[in-house]
């Protein structure tokens, strides 16, 4: 069995690609076609080690063959010599305080969006994913030892809330950065280049292709918890069964439907879709988010596993995040029997602590949850079932969001040279009712 | 150019008198010297012959095609209307052609068209100016239109030999020539021997240094730093001086700048000067001021809304529905404005 690489796996993303390139040109066609032959050649091989699925040979006949176009913009995206005369690109790498280790073309091609350039050798999409798994691991990481007791949907929801497409949309925003109106070899290097003509290509996933992913949106089949853990994505969401698209189901629904009213106005020559509608706006949020992931993925590549924490931390991990306002409860009330049951605690009670306006237009009741002599919650309420139920959620809350501490470490600080010994995290051993 | 107007009138006056005994030498114009260059009408308009000698290339002679009942060519298909017929030839914008000019009519300046702008090659030049100029400041009383010998330049051999002449201070420290009599002799025989010569060496461009940068470079080592210290209080050598520079380096020297020009050193650090740059673009670019900064873009013109249409990346499509509708893609192509704008604003139509 031969040794794994690691750190080979990507090595091709760190050399910033020469001008010579040959995509989606005249002879990028059959470039193409016969990369995604050799992508289905069945191969079986007793090693595990990655084999790139295109030699140094091939590459360097391909970039002989084919020419340069004169005039750039017939060329998907800006070459990389380019990236060295922006100023966009320098005030970008100085305002996110990039290393000096990271190359600026690399920069450069973490702002070309696959639906731009399709060529794997000059788009963001390798850096994306590699960028995406860096911040899904830290992020997911930190919600595990920060709040141990978070239920899965919320630690989905929040993993969502830190990592998610809307998140690093917001963050690409505020880099500062600004797209391109259309994409393309004239464009400056320093512009977010992405069209929302084509849907794009989407980032390679790992994961298991649900066979029966088809049924269960046309049957609304329930999927488990536990079942969502094994087979579904970090944020809990069913990959789409089509190859070469990266949305959900539920997005790739949504996709057909507002095709379909789209064909529609294809009658008339100005559609308002040109103008910008739900979907367009989730491919340029793609696109920004993609751009993110890609500059974690590059800062991981050229400066290693601690500075591209320290950006996360910096970038991602430093936002706030309310996670309390994102449980939402059936039976407050019984889960927290259960709760109280499961952990041998004393059978909760409500108990009004005080109240005021009783016959009044707009009377509060103050209601407190004791178990025993200890209490779990209080709440005020207009009515008295409604603070007693508010109170038990507060009860619920303060159970699920308990916090060992803020500087709490996390698994991948053990990684550094001359870290302490491993303190135990604190493991919970689940919620209370599965849904 | 006076000249030229005239010799155009007589000629166009006598070929309408007589047109097809017009004869002209404009395929002969080689004329060696220029005294043969010069024009030269022997004609006799009685006999109505006339010979033009002249490096002026007219006209030829006026060629008439067969008539169509000769034309023997079976391919030939005789035009139905005049815009079949094809048009070749014509006087238009004859003399608007530089090639129809002779080498006698174009203007030769009197120092070189290229500036010298190598400091050691000007420091070379400038001292071969000085030493002619003293010189020439000793002897001038002597003849007639001094000025006139400066405009010689002759070769490397003269130039070496005038230079090997070492210049020293005088009592008040203003330059002068060495303390041996031979050295005044040199010099002026280099000079005045512009009498011998005939006059068309005066009249040709200054030629080409013939110095190469790095011999001028060995030339400065050699005869160190003590003689740019010398004065140039006379202001005749200082003229002599500034008009000889003229000749052999291009640099005109203004009078306001000769007053402030005292010694030899100051004269070589006017002279070895660069140029101000014409623009600021070209200013930042010789400066380097923003090739350190990356995160500042430079360009030479004004930044007009086209580029940034470009560095946006919409241009191509603007371009191309612009294409679509048939409309000017730059520029108006003489669409304007509504009228009823106009009217609104209260302007005339």
């Amino acid at each position: 069995m031969k040794r794994l690489r690691v750190d080979r796996w990507t090595g091709q993303l760190l050399v910033a690609r020469s001008s010579q390139r040959g995509c989606c040109l005249a002879a990028g066609g059959a470039l193409r076609s016969a990369r995604s032959d050799q992508h289905y050649i069945p191969v079986r091989s007793q090693s595990t080690a990655v084999s790139y699925p295109f030699s140094e040979a091939t590459e360097t006949s391909f970039a002989t063959t084919l020419q340069v176009p004169q005039d750039p913009s017939e060329l998907p995206s800006p070459i990389p010599e380019r990236a060295l005369h922006s100023a966009k690109l320098a005030s970008l790498h100085a305002r996110l305080s990039l290393p000096k280790k990271l190359p600026i073309q690399t920069l450069a091609r973490t702002l070309v969006d696959a639906s731009a350039d399709e060529n794997p050798q000059f788009n963001n999409i390798n850096l994306a994913f590699v960028g995406q798994t860096v911040i899904n691991y830290h992020v997911s990481e930190y919600l595990m030892i920060r709040y141990p007791r978070l239920p899965m949907e919320i630690v989905w929801a929040s993993m969502r809330g830190f990592a998610g497409i809307a998140p690093l949309f917001q963050i690409a925003r505020s880099w500062g950065v600004e797209s391109a109106s259309v994409p393309g070899g004239e464009v400056d290097p320093g512009l977010l280049q992405f069209t929302t003509e084509k849907p794009g290509v989407s980032l390679t996933k790992f994961g298991y292709r649900r066979t029966e992913a088809m049924y269960l949106e046309k049957y609304k089949w329930r999927r488990g918890i536990s079942n969502r853990v094994v087979f579904d994505d970090d944020f809990g969401e069913s990959v789409d069964v089509t190859p070469g698209s990266e949305q959900t189901a539920h997005e790739a629904e949504m996709r057909k439907k507002e095709r379909k009213e789209d064909e529609d106005e294809e009658e008339n020559e100005y559609s308002m879709r040109r103008y910008g509608d739900d979907e367009t706006r989730s491919l340029a949020e793609k696109a920004h988010a993609h751009f993110v992931r890609a500059v974690v993925g590059a800062v991981y590549m050229h400066c290693g596993r601690d500075t591209a924490h320290n950006f996360i931390k910096a970038h991602i991990l430093s936002r706030t995040l309310g996670l309390s306002s994102l449980f939402s409860f059936k039976k407050p009330t019984m889960e927290l029997a259960l709760l109280c049951d499961r952990e041998d605690f004393d059978p909760p009670v409500a108990r009004l602590l005080s109240e005021t306006g009783r016959q009044s237009r707009t009377p509060v009741f103050v209601v407190g949850i004791f178990s025993g002599k200890d209490k779990l919650g209080e709440a005020a309420g207009p009515s008295l079932d409604h603070a007693r139920l508010k109170a038990a959620m507060n009860a619920l809350k303060a159970w699920y969001l308990y916090s060992p501490g803020e500087h709490i470490r996390v698994p991948s600080e053990m990684l550094a040279d001359g870290a302490k010994k491993w303190d135990p995290a604190y493991i919970d051993i689940g919620e209370i009712i599965s849904r | 150019m006076r000249n030229l107007v005239r010799l155009r009138g007589s000629a166009s006056a006598l070929s309408t008198s007589s047109t097809s005994t017009v004869r002209t030498a404009a395929t002969s114009s080689s004329a060696s010297s220029s005294h043969t260059q010069r024009r030269c009408l022997s004609s006799d308009v009685r006999a109505k012959k006339i010979h033009i000698e002249t490096d002026l290339v007219y006209p030829s002679k006026v060629r008439v095609a067969p008539l169509r009942d000769n034309i023997t060519d079976p391919d030939y298909v005789p035009a139905d209307r005049a815009d079949d017929l094809e048009e070749v030839g014509g006087l238009t914008n004859w003399w608007e052609q530089p090639e129809h000019w002779g080498n006698s009519k174009r203007y030769v300046g009197f120092g070189p068209t290229e500036k010298v702008r190598d400091p050691m090659l000007l420091t070379v030049l400038v001292r071969r100016a000085v030493i002619e100029a003293v010189a020439l400041r000793k002897f001038s009383p002597n003849i007639m239109r001094p000025e006139g010998l400066l405009a010689v330049t002759r070769g490397q051999k003269e130039l070496l030999n005038t230079v090997e002449v070492t210049p020293i201070a005088a009592g008040d420290g203003s330059v002068t020539l060495g303390g041996e009599k031979g050295d005044w002799v040199k010099v002026w025989a280099q000079l005045s021997q512009v009498k011998r010569e005939s006059e068309e060496v005066k009249k040709g461009p200054a030629p080409e240094p013939e110095l190469t940068p790095a011999e001028a470079k060995v030339l400065v080592q050699k005869w160190g730093s003590e003689w740019k210290s010398l004065k140039l209080l006379d202001p005749v050598i200082k003229f002599y001086a500034a008009k000889r520079i003229q000749r052999l380096t291009g640099h005109i020297i203004p009078d306001g700048k000769l007053i402030g020009i005292e010694t030899v050193n100051s004269l070589i650090a006017y002279l070895a000067k660069p140029p101000k740059a014409r623009k600021l673009a070209e200013e930042i670019e010789t400066t380097g001021v923003v090739a350190n900064l990356s995160n500042v873009a430079f360009s030479p013109r004004r930044v007009t809304p086209l580029d940034k249409d470009i560095s946006l990346g919409r241009w191509k499509v603007m371009k191309k529905e612009l294409e679509k509708r048939k409309l000017p893609v730059l520029g108006t192509e003489g669409y304007q404005k509504s009228n009823l704008l106009r009217w609104a604003e209260g302007r005339a139509a």
